[in-house]
């Protein structure tokens, strides 16, 4: 009883500490992990800035190209395909804060994003007139002033008014009154009618003039829009919740280390009580249970073997069925190849001579797959014997006329059938099997000939036949093994066969709840004699008795 | 027996539990925040002699850049339109395949395409991977689909064996892709004269030259064609001194650049400000193709985009400067 408890106790301690410990393991806030997400957080930061600054050194015309922000910006990216993975350790909910984060950030840089463009555009386009206004104005102004008509005079004033107050307001920018006097002035200019044919210049002039008093003032706004787009707020947010999420984690695993240092200790605990108890357990029970243990085995080793047996049948019953059909198989294919290609020119006796030999090996396959189906179910216990009533004389007459056929010119039939047969209770299928295949053995093998002596007569309520043959015998050392499937004696010699004839009559015979003896002399011949009971009562369900099958049952049911 | 070895397992990693909570980034880190570094003499970068490349990679894409078994007809081929023999683009003002319609914007080189900040005329895509879906699906182009592509590659074993070979899921949308972009981000021009002026050596461009780039700088043009790419860093209108449309007329689907990507007004007719690198070998010129000598179209930048006129032989120095942008691909010098 304690035992029991002390075993449920060790188990289950041990269990949850390796699942602790699994979970642990997957969930722990690695240095790496944190690592990685922090490090793109700062990446970003710093990436932000840089953006910033190049910005604004830009606006300053301090920077040659846009390289640099184009690259900042196409970091920043990838670094935003990272951060929208948020790490392993964080729960759901913190996964959705982080996620409503990020977004909330990625909106934020896309807005940036866009002013960027706005102002890398803008931008581009004032600083080339910043560098460009004044010269062409000066450039202007001084060979206006150089002419001596005094409409050129007038001219150059207003273009040097144009000068002075759009340069103002490029260098102090955001100053209203500034941009309202270069406004007042380029419109004087441009509304100057042009008495000296300088007009193409002057548009120049106004051109750029007007490009820097507009754009100047557009460039400050976007740069002050992007500058206060809150990119850099959204990454501490992000920053603080995920900090925030690894923190709780780091405490979280804390706490599972402590929990597992408890059930590893319960565990050990467990385990120690349950080692001792399993030791002190009686010695008889230990014996018996190694006997116990040891029948099992023996009973497995059985089965192994009977299993290996059916296995070697199995495939000797492959390898010589396969065999044994290919051979009328292939007649069947050529003759029908040959029939196909040649019948409407051949003979009808050569036609008919293929045919036959089609339904002869058709016929042989038929009755070896009967053996086998006999065999097979015989194997497997479902051989039924079905009695029936039968006129016997009548029937055997019948089975003698129908073999006789088959018979050459070598072998003649002799068969004394008693009329006292007469009708008795059997199975003509069984019957059928029996006494076919020991007649066509005995004419099989007596190759040289000579009478096959065939009696059936009755003997109380049994039916007795007789089969006798002076063919080659039956060697005696094959006696032990005769009625195996696809056993074949050792001096068959040339003479074809499959080695389950004998098998089925054998299985057949014993279905019948009937007897079978024979009496050889190698040489001489060989008498079959088969007895099988006829009476109505006799309805044996003989199952075939396999010894080692008997042997397993017995085992398992002790 | 396998509880004692997990008891045992248990009290190992029991030891092992050292408190492990310093482990931060350590903010030390930070090169990236070091200031730009280029200084305002020079607006404009050498090319990279070499960029970093998966060669196998880059001859698979480069057996699918040029077999037209990819197209819907096969018929074209990516090289169809993009010669790497030439400037990268296929030397017509707009393109018009046999049973495709006809483009409507002039072709781009495919050369230097990763110092490119966006793709297309218009700037629609930031990355390649998402390009290619274009060239693949337009009626202009190979009319077809990805899921069509990988089932004719599928079709093919040769195919099958160099995918797999690479990419142990084969052939896919996304292997064919990588593979493509992979060959795209090799598509580069370096050593060109003006590169290697760059990199200090003073006689790889003549006297002339030099003036051109001097123009080029002070004229203004280097305030939309400077970086790396020497332009593909911006987006520009064209007009911006003067209304180019207005005074051209006849605005087709094609001059809307821009515009036909974001639909916001102040879109219209901005273009992506287009690489300058080749450009000697890359006319006829501008998105419409509308322009074929490099004469012309610096005249139309110096009027429309700078509004201060040039004079015959201000041009001819900056075309001359230009000239030195030719680079070299795979060691032989663009034509
Ligand atoms: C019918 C001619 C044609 C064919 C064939 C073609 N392209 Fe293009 N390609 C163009 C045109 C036109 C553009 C510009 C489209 C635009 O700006 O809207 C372009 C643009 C591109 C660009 C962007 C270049 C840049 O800097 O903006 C890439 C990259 C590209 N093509 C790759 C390919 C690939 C890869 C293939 C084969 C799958 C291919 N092209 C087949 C005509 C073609
Ligand atoms: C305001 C920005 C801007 C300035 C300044 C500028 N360009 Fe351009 N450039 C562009 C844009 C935008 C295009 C594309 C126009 C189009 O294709 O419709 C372009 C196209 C070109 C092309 C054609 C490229 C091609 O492959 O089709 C050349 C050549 C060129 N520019 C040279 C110059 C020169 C030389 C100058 C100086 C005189 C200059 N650009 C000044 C914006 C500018």
């Amino acid at each position: 009883m304690i035992r029991r408890y002390t075993r449920v106790l060790w188990v289950v301690a041990a269990v949850a500490a390796g699942g602790f410990a699994a979970y642990d393991v997957r969930y722990k806030p690695g240095p790496k992990l944190n690592d990685r997400y922090s490090r793109d957080l700062r990446e970003l930061q710093a990436l932000d800035a840089r953006l910033d600054g190049e910005v604004m050194r830009s606006r300053q015309g301090l920077v040659a190209h846009y390289d640099e922000i184009v690259r900042a910006r196409a970091a920043e990216d990838a670094v935003m395909k990272r951060l929208a993975l948020a790490p392993e350790f964080a729960r759901p909910n913190e996964k959705q804060e982080l996620a409503d984060l990020v977004s909330r950030l990625s909106v934020a840089l896309e807005e940036k994003s866009a002013l960027v463009e706005e102002f890398k555009t803008e931008n581009a386009v004032l600083r080339n007139s910043v560098r460009f206004f004044p010269v062409a104005a000066k450039e202007l102004r001084d060979s206006l002033l150089a002419d001596p008509d005094p409409d050129a005079k007038r001219l150059a004033a207003e273009v040097n008014d144009v000068l002075v107050s759009v340069l103002e307001v490029h260098d102090v920018p955001g100053s209203g009154e500034g941009r309202a006097q270069a406004e007042a002035a380029i419109e004087a200019l441009s509304n100057e009618a042009d008495p000296v044919g300088r007009d193409r210049d002057v548009d120049i002039v106004l051109r750029h003039a007007k490009a820097i008093v507009e754009r100047g003032g557009r460039v400050d706004a976007i740069t002050n829009a992007l500058l206060a787009v809150p990119t850099a707020r959204a990454t501490v947010e992000v920053d603080v919740a995920h900090e925030r999420a690894f923190r709780r984690s780091l405490s979280d695993s804390a706490r599972r280390r402590i929990i597992l240092l408890v059930l590893g200790f319960a565990a050990l605990v467990a385990f120690g009580v349950d080692t001792i108890l399993r030791l002190s357990r009686s010695a008889a029970q230990e014996r018996a249970a190694n006997e116990r243990l040891a029948e099992a085995n023996r009973a497995l080793v059985r089965e192994k073997e009977r299993e290996r047996e059916l296995l070697d049948l199995k495939s000797k019953f492959v390898s010589m069925t396969s065999h044994e059909f290919r051979t009328p198989l292939s007649v069947i294919l050529s003759s029908t190849e040959l029939l196909e290609a040649y019948g409407d020119r051949w003979s009808p006796a050569k036609r008919a001579d293929h045919f036959a030999r089609i339904k002869n090996a058709s016929a042989g396959m038929e009755d070896m797959l009967d053996s086998i189906l006999v065999i097979g179910r015989s194997e497997m216990g479902r051989l039924e014997c079905n009695p029936a009533a039968l006129d016997l004389t009548r029937w055997t007459h019948h089975l003698v006329e129908t073999f006789r056929p088959t018979l050459g010119a070598k072998h003649r039939l002799v068969e004394t059938i008693d009329p006292e047969l007469e009708e008795g209770f059997a199975d003509e299928k069984l019957l059928n099997h029996i006494l076919t295949n020991l007649l066509s053995n005995a004419v099989k093998y007596s190759p040289e000939g000579g009478d096959v002596r065939f009696d059936a007569r009755r003997e109380g309520d049994s039916a007795v036949f007789v089969v006798a043959d002076k063919g080659i015998g039956i060697p005696k050392q094959d006696l032990a093994r005769l009625f195996d499937s696809f056993h074949r004696c050792s001096n068959v010699g040339h003479i074809r066969g499959t080695g389950l004839g004998l098998a089925v009559v054998k299985r057949a015979v014993d279905a019948h709840g009937g007897t079978l003896e024979l009496e050889s002399t190698e040489g001489e011949g060989t008498t079959f004699t088969v007895k099988v009971p006829i009476h109505e009562r006799v309805v044996p369900a003989a199952k075939p008795s396999e010894p080692q099958r008997d042997a397993t049952a017995a085992a398992r049911s002790s | 027996m396998r509880a004692r070895t997990l008891a045992f397992v248990c009290g190992l990693w029991l030891a092992g539990c050292v408190d492990e909570t310093s482990d931060q980034a350590s903010p030390s880190q930070l090169d990236l925040l070091r200031p730009g570094t280029a200084t305002i003499d020079d607006p404009i970068e050498p090319l990279p002699l070499s960029v970093e490349v998966d060669a196998r990679k880059v001859a698979l894409g480069q057996r699918l850049f040029d077999d037209p078994l990819l197209s819907g007809n096969g018929k074209q081929a990516c090289s169809t339109c993009h010669h790497l023999a030439n400037g990268g683009d296929d030397g017509r003002p707009k393109s018009h395949q046999e049973d495709r319609q006809p483009a409507i914007l002039n072709t781009p080189t495919v050369f230097n395409l990763v110092f490119n900040f966006k793709y297309h005329w218009g700037g629609g895509y930031s990355e390649l991977a998402a390009q290619l879906a274009v060239p693949v699906e337009s009626p202009r182009v190979y009319a077809t689909t990805f899921d069509e592509i990988v089932k004719k590659l599928q079709g093919s074993a040769d195919y099958r064996r160099a995918f797999s070979a690479i990419y142990p899921e084969g052939i896919t949308k996304e292997t064919l892709t990588d593979a493509i972009v992979e060959l795209e981000r090799s598509f580069i021009t370096p050593n060109a004269p003006f590169d290697k002026f760059m990199r200090g050596d003073d006689s790889a461009i003549s006297e002339r030259q030099k003036a051109g780039y001097a123009l080029f700088k002070s004229h203004g043009c280097i305030s939309c064609h400077q970086g790396m790419n020497v332009g593909g860093n911006m987006f520009q209108k064209l007009g911006v001194m003067r209304e180019f449309f207005e005074e051209r007329g006849e605005v087709g689907p094609g001059d809307l650049g821009r515009y036909n990507v974001t639909k916001r007004d102040e879109d219209r007719h901005v273009f992506r400000v287009p690489s300058l690198r080749n450009v000697a070998v890359t006319g006829p010129y501008f998105h419409d193709g509308s322009v074929e000598t490099l004469e012309e179209a610096v005249q139309v930048m110096s009027e429309y985009q700078l509004g201060r006129p040039l004079t015959k032989e201000q041009v001819s120095l900056i075309v001359e400067f230009l000239g030195t942008l030719t680079g070299e691909y795979q060691g032989k010098v663009l034509q």
